[in-house]
C-alpha cells in the first residue's frame, strides 16, 4: 500500500510546552486511523500540523511524496481537507452554500454543473437534504457538525484529517457518520484515507483499522484496535481500569471501570 | 439535474433579480436626481429632455447639467458603491460585522491630513485647489501603508487589525484635537465643514478618476469572493483547509478596501454609515455569499448616497444638509427597522 | 459594638437623610450668597440676558477678544483695568500696552488657564455671547463661583452693537463718550443713507456673502441673523439669502447662479488682509479666479463685471459703521464717487487706536 502521509521526527512546542516529540506516523491509503489521547496530548495539534495550519518547529511531513511546505495551499486543499471540530462565525450562509465551499479548490471562480451535483449528491449521502436551504446558523451544534463534514467529502481530498467528527452528534448520527466515513475510505477505487483525532475510543476501537495511542508527546503504541487498546495502555494512558470485551462480527468494546490513583483521604464535601 | 440543485439554481436567479431590480431602481432615482436642484429653469422634464437630446440647452444649462449635477450623482453612485464595497470586504475577512471603513484609521488619517492643510497651512499640494485633497490622500496612504506593514508580520490576526485601527484613529484623533485647540475660529470652523462631508467637491475630471480607480478595483475584489466566503464562514482554520490563506486574504483585502476608502473620503470629507449598513442590507436580501453581496452592496451603497443626498439637497432648497448626516438620518432608522424585521427569522 | 447599623434598610434610611441634610446645607448657602449680594448701583444686562449688578465701575476686566478691548478704547476707558487678556492681542503694534499682560485664555474655544486667572483677580470677564466656538454658559458656571462676573457681548452684531456699547459705558460711567459715539455712528450711517435713500428695492444691487469655510465647489453662505446681512442692507444691497435661517448654511451651487447675484463678496477672516496685512501670497486673487472658473459662473453678472470682493476680519466687528462708506461705494460706486471712504477707516484707527491704519482691508477682483 502506497504511503499518503509520511511524517517524521516532528516537534512542536505551544510556547515552553513541548507537546509534540519527535513524533512519527504514516498514512497509507484506504486506512481509517484514530488518534487517541488524554486532553491536550496534542490530537487536534497533531492535525494541524499535518495541514500547515499550524507550523511545527521541526520534523519533516511529505505528502503523496512532497515536502509539505512546498506545496501550494489550494493544491494541497485538492489532497487534504481538515475538518475542524466545530466553526463559529458572525456570518451565515445556506447549508448548500457551505458545502459547496469544498469545491473551492477545484474551481477557478464559476461553478460548474457537476460541482452542484456533487453537493447535492453529498448531502443526500449524509442524510442532510432536508437541510440543504436552511441557514447554517440555525441548525443544531450536531447537524452543523455534519454540515461541515460535508463540506470536506465534497472537496473530494485524499485524505481527510477529522477532529473530533463525532462531539456534537447524539448516538445514532455518531454511527452513521462513522459508516459513511468508513465507506468512502473503504471503497477501493477511493484510495482515500481519514486521520481522526477522537476521544470515544470505544468508536475509534469499533471503526479503526489502525489506532495512534499518543501520550506525553510521542505514539507510543501504533497497531490494530486489539493490539493498542490493551487494559494495560488504557490505564497508563487514561488513568483508568477498564475491560475489554469481544463484539461481534470483530471488533471490541471498552468498559470502562473505575479511576486510578484516587488519593484515599478525607474529603468533606463543600457545597 | 437533481432537484437541490435545481433549487440553488432557482435561488441563484431570484437573487440577480432582486439585485437587478435594485439596480433599476438606483437607475431611476439617479436619473429622477439629475433633474432635482434649484435652478428656476432646469426642472425635470427640461432636464431629461437635454439629457436625451431631445432640446437644446443653453451654455449655463448645460453647464449644471453636465458640470454640477451628473459629476456629483456619478461621486454618489461611485463613493456609495467604493464605500459599502469596502465596508462588505472588511467585514467578512475580519470577521466582525461591526467594522466599517472608518474602522481602520483611513478616515481619521484624511482628516489629519485636512487639518494639516487648513490649520498649519501645510501640504503636499500647497497653494492649490487641491491642497486639502492632495494632503488627506497623502495621509490616508500613509495609513494604508502601516496596514501593509501590518499585513507582512507573521501573526496579525483580525483583532490586531481592529485594534491598531482603532489606535490611528485615537493617535489621528488626538493630534486634530491639539491643532484645532491653538486654531483659530475661522480656521476650526473650515475644519468642521471640511469633516460634514459633501460629494459635490469633486469635479467632472476628479470623478472620473475615482470612478476608474474604484471600477477598476471592484474585478479584484470579486476574485476574491471564495476566499471571503471560507474566511467569514469559517474562521482561519476552516479557511486552510478549503485552500484559502487568511492572513493573505486578509491583508490583501483590506489594502484594497484601505484604498477605495481613501480614494473617497479625499475629495468628499468624511462620509460613514454607508459602509457599515449597505452590506448588512444587502445581506438581508442576498446572504453571505460574496459572489453576489460584493455587487449587491455596491448597488446598494450608490442607492443609499444617490437618495441621502438627492434628499438632504431638496428637503430644504437651496440649504443643503450635507449626505453624512442625511444618510445618518434616514439610514440609521431604517436600518433598525430592518434589523428588528428581521430578527430570528429565516431570510 | 456596631455603630453603622447592621440592618440594610437602616442603612438606607440613614444614607438618604446624610444626602439630604447636605443637600440643604448647599442650598441654603447658596442662596444666602444671593441674598448677601448688594443691589449695586451699576446694574447691567448682558446679551445673554443675565443680569449683572456693581456696586462701583470695575477696575479689573479680563478681555478675551479684540472686539471688546477695541470698544474699550472707543470709549477711552482707562486701559489699566484690563488685568487679563486672550491670545487674540498678539499684534503688538497694534496693543503694545498689553505686551506684559498675563494671557488668560488662548483662543475663544481652549480652556481657560485658570492659575492665570487666579493671578490676575479680574471682577469681570468679558467674552462673545453668541459665538458657536464659545460655550458662554460653560465659562459662567465656573466662573461665577468664584466671584467674576461673566458679561457676554458679542460687538458683531449689527442689531445690538449699540446696546452693548452702551453696557460698557454704563459699567465704566462713560455715558459722554458713547453718545459722542453714537452722534458719530449717526453721521455716518446718514450720509451713506442720504446717497442710498434714493433707490428702490429692486435697483438694490443683490449680493452673495461667502463665509470663509466655504471650498470652490463646496459653498457656504451667510443668511438672515449674520451680521453682514444688515450691513449690506444698509451699505444699499441685498443679501439674496438674507431669508434662510441661522447665520451661516451650505447651500446648492444651483440657488447661486439661479439668484445670478450683482456682487459677489466674500469674508477675508482666513486671509492675509486686514491691518498689518498686505496679502503676499496674492491668495486674494487665486481665490477669486477659482470662483470665477466655477461651471456656470462665467455667465454671473457678478463675475461678468468682475465685481468680487474679499472683506478683512475688520469690518465684522466694531468697526462695522466706520466700514460701511467702504461697503456702499463698492456696491453703489457711482453714488459715493466724491467721497473718500478710506478716510473713515483710517479716521477710525486714529481716533481709537492711535495709531496709522496700514495694511490691505479689501481685495477686489483684477479682472484679466
Amino acid at each position: 500500500m502506497t504511503e499518503i502521509i509520511d511524517v517524521t521526527n516532528l516537534n512542536f512546542s505551544w510556547g515552553n510546552n513541548h507537546v509534540l516529540k519527535d513524533l512519527n506516523l504514516n498514512l497509507k491509503e484506504n486506512e481509517l486511523v484514530s488518534i487517541i489521547g488524554i486532553n491536550g496530548a496534542g490530537k487536534s495539534t497533531l492535525l494541524k500540523c499535518l495541514n500547515r495550519i499550524l507550523k511545527p518547529d521541526s520534523g519533516e511531513i511529505s505528502i503523496f511524496g512532497k515536502e509539505l511546505s512546498d506545496v501550494d495551499l489550494i493544491e494541497l486543499s485538492k489532497h487534504i481537507s481538515y475538518v475542524p471540530q466545530s466553526i463559529r462565525s458572525n456570518f451565515s450562509m445556506d447549508v448548500f452554500d457551505v458545502v459547496l465551499l469544498g469545491r473551492r479548490p477545484h474551481i477557478q471562480w464559476m461553478i460548474a454543473g457537476e460541482d452542484r451535483e456533487k453537493v447535492s449528491k453529498t448531502l443526500r449521502y449524509l442524510n442532510l437534504e432536508e437541510f440543504a436551504f436552511r441557514r447554517f446558523d440555525q441548525l443544531s451544534g450536531g447537524e452543523r457538525q455534519r454540515v461541515i463534514i460535508a463540506k470536506a467529502v465534497a472537496q473530494d481530498p485524499a485524505v481527510y484529517l477529522f477532529d473530533e467528527p463525532t462531539s456534537d452528534l447524539d448516538l445514532k448520527n455518531q454511527i452513521e457518520i462513522m459508516k459513511r466515513i468508513k465507506e468512502l475510505i473503504s471503497a477501493p477505487e477511493s484510495s482515500k484515507s481519514a486521520l481522526i483525532a477522537i476521544h470515544d475510543i470505544n468508536i475509534a476501537a469499533r471503526f479503526s483499522d489502525r489506532i495512534l495511542l499518543l501520550h506525553e508527546g510521542r505514539i507510543i503504541a501504533d497497531g490494530t484496535p486489539q493490539e493498542v487498546l490493551t487494559t494495560k495502555n488504557i490505564a497508563e494512558v487514561f488513568n483508568v481500569t477498564s475491560e475489554i470485551v469481544n463484539m461481534h462480527p470483530n471488533y471490541i468494546r471498552i468498559i470502562i471501570k473505575d479511576e486510578i490513583n484516587e488519593k484515599k483521604t478525607n474529603r468533606t464535601v463543600i457545597l | 439535474m437533481d432537484s437541490i440543485s435545481e433549487k440553488h439554481i432557482e435561488n441563484g436567479k431570484t437573487q440577480f433579480l432582486m439585485v437587478l431590480i435594485l439596480g433599476i431602481i438606483t437607475v431611476f432615482l439617479s436619473l429622477f436626481a439629475m433633474g432635482q436642484g434649484s435652478s428656476s429653469n432646469l426642472d425635470m422634464m427640461s432636464t431629461i429632455n437635454i439629457i436625451l437630446g431631445l432640446e437644446a440647452a443653453t451654455e449655463l444649462q448645460s453647464d449644471i447639467i453636465w458640470k454640477l449635477r451628473f459629476p456629483r450623482i456619478l461621486m454618489a453612485i461611485i463613493g456609495g458603491a467604493a464605500l459599502a464595497v469596502a465596508g462588505s470586504l472588511m467585514q467578512g475577512c475580519l470577521g466582525n460585522p461591526l467594522v466599517s471603513p472608518l474602522t481602520l484609521g483611513v478616515a481619521s488619517g484624511a482628516a489629519l491630513g485636512a487639518a494639516f492643510a487648513i490649520v498649519l497651512g501645510v501640504s503636499v499640494l500647497p497653494y492649490s485647489n487641491l491642497a486639502i485633497v492632495a494632503n488627506a490622500f497623502f495621509f490616508s496612504l500613509i495609513v494604508v501603508a502601516i496596514i501593509i506593514q501590518l499585513g507582512s508580520l507573521r501573526s496579525i490576526s483580525a483583532e490586531s487589525y481592529i485594534l491598531v485601527g482603532i489606535a490611528i484613529t485615537f493617535i489621528s484623533g488626538a493630534v486634530v484635537s491639539t491643532m484645532q485647540y491653538f486654531a483659530t475660529d475661522a480656521q476650526l470652523s473650515q475644519l468642521a465643514h471640511w469633516s460634514f462631508g459633501s460629494l459635490s467637491r469633486p469635479d467632472l475630471i476628479q470623478v472620473l478618476a475615482i470612478s476608474i480607480a474604484v471600477l477598476g478595483l471592484m474585478p479584484t475584489a470579486m476574485k476574491w469572493s471564495w476566499d471571503l466566503n471560507a474566511l467569514s464562514i469559517g474562521g482561519d482554520e476552516f479557511a486552510i483547509s478549503t485552500g484559502v490563506n487568511p492572513a493573505e486574504t486578509r491583508r490583501n483585502m483590506l489594502i484594497l478596501s484601505a484604498f477605495m476608502t481613501s480614494v473617497v473620503i479625499a475629495f468628499t470629507g468624511l462620509i460613514g454609515f454607508v459602509g457599515l449598513a449597505a452590506p448588512h442590507m444587502s445581506r438581508l436580501i442576498i446572504g453571505n455569499d460574496y459572489r453576489k453581496l460584493i455587487p449587491c452592496s455596491a448597488i446598494f451603497g450608490a442607492f443609499l448616497m444617490v437618495f441621502a443626498d438627492t434628499l438632504g439637497r431638496t428637503l430644504f432648497a437651496p440649504i443643503v444638509i450635507p449626505v453624512g448626516i442625511m444618510l445618518s438620518i434616514i439610514g440609521g432608522p431604517f436600518f433598525m427597522y430592518l434589523l428588528l424585521a428581521n430578527r430570528g427569522g429565516k431570510k | 459594638m456596631d455603630l453603622v447599623p447592621m440592618n440594610i434598610s437602616k442603612l438606607a434610611v440613614f444614607q438618604a437623610a446624610l444626602i439630604l441634610f447636605c443637600s440643604f446645607g448647599v442650598y441654603q448657602y447658596s442662596v444666602q450668597e444671593e441674598n448677601d449680594a448688594d443691589r449695586g448701583a451699576i446694574i447691567v444686562i448682558d446679551s445673554n440676558g443675565v443680569e449683572h449688578s456693581f456696586v462701583e465701575s470695575p477696575t479689573r476686566v479680563a478681555i478675551t477678544n479684540t472686539y471688546a478691548a477695541t470698544v474699550i478704547r472707543m470709549l477711552d476707558v482707562e486701559s489699566d483695568v484690563i488685568v487679563g487678556i486672550s491670545g487674540d492681542f498678539y499684534d503688538s503694534s497694534l496693543w503694545p500696552e498689553f505686551i506684559d499682560t498675563p494671557i488668560i485664555q488662548q483662543s475663544a474655544h481652549s480652556e481657560i488657564d485658570f492659575e492665570a486667572l487666579l493671578d490676575a483677580r479680574p471682577e469681570v470677564y468679558i467674552v462673545f455671547a453668541t459665538n458657536g466656538m464659545v460655550d458662554t454658559n460653560a465659562i459662567r458656571e465656573k466662573l461665577e463661583p468664584v466671584g467674576i462676573r461673566v458679561l457676554a457681548l458679542d460687538f458683531y452684531k449689527y442689531d445690538n452693537l449699540r446696546y452693548e456699547i452702551n453696557v460698557i459705558a454704563k459699567l465704566f460711567s462713560k455715558e459722554k463718550e458713547a453718545n459722542d459715539l453714537f452722534v458719530e455712528f449717526d453721521e455716518i450711517e446718514s450720509l451713506v443713507e442720504d446717497r442710498i435713500g434714493g433707490i428702490s428695492e429692486t435697483s438694490r444691487p443683490r449680493v452673495v456673502m461667502e463665509h470663509h469655510a466655504s471650498l470652490t465647489r463646496d459653498p457656504v453662505v451667510l443668511t438672515g441673523t449674520s451680521q453682514w446681512t444688515d450691513l449690506i442692507q444698509k451699505a444699499g444691497g441685498k443679501n439674496i439669502f438674507a431669508d434662510l435661517p441661522g447665520h451661516t448654511t451650505h447651500v446648492d451651487m444651483e440657488a447661486i447662479l439661479d439668484g445670478n447675484p450683482d456682487v459677489l463678496m466674500f469674508d477675508g477672516i482666513t486671509f492675509d488682509i486686514g491691518f498689518n496685512a498686505f496679502d503676499e501670497g496674492n491668495d486674494c486673487q487665486t481665490h477669486m479666479n477659482f470662483i470665477a472658473e466655477r461651471p456656470g459662473f462665467d455667465e454671473l453678472k457678478a463675475v461678468q463685471s468682475g465685481s468680487m470682493m474679499i472683506m478683512s476680519g475688520e469690518f465684522a466687528g466694531p468697526m462695522m459703521i466706520h466700514g460701511l462708506p467702504t461697503l456702499a461705494k463698492l456696491l453703489h460706486p457711482s453714488l459715493f464717487e466724491d467721497i473718500d471712504t478710506e478716510y473713515y477707516l483710517d479716521n477710525y484707527f486714529i481716533k481709537y487706536h492711535d495709531i496709522d491704519r496700514v495694511g490691505k482691508f479689501v481685495c477686489e477682483f483684477e479682472k484679466v
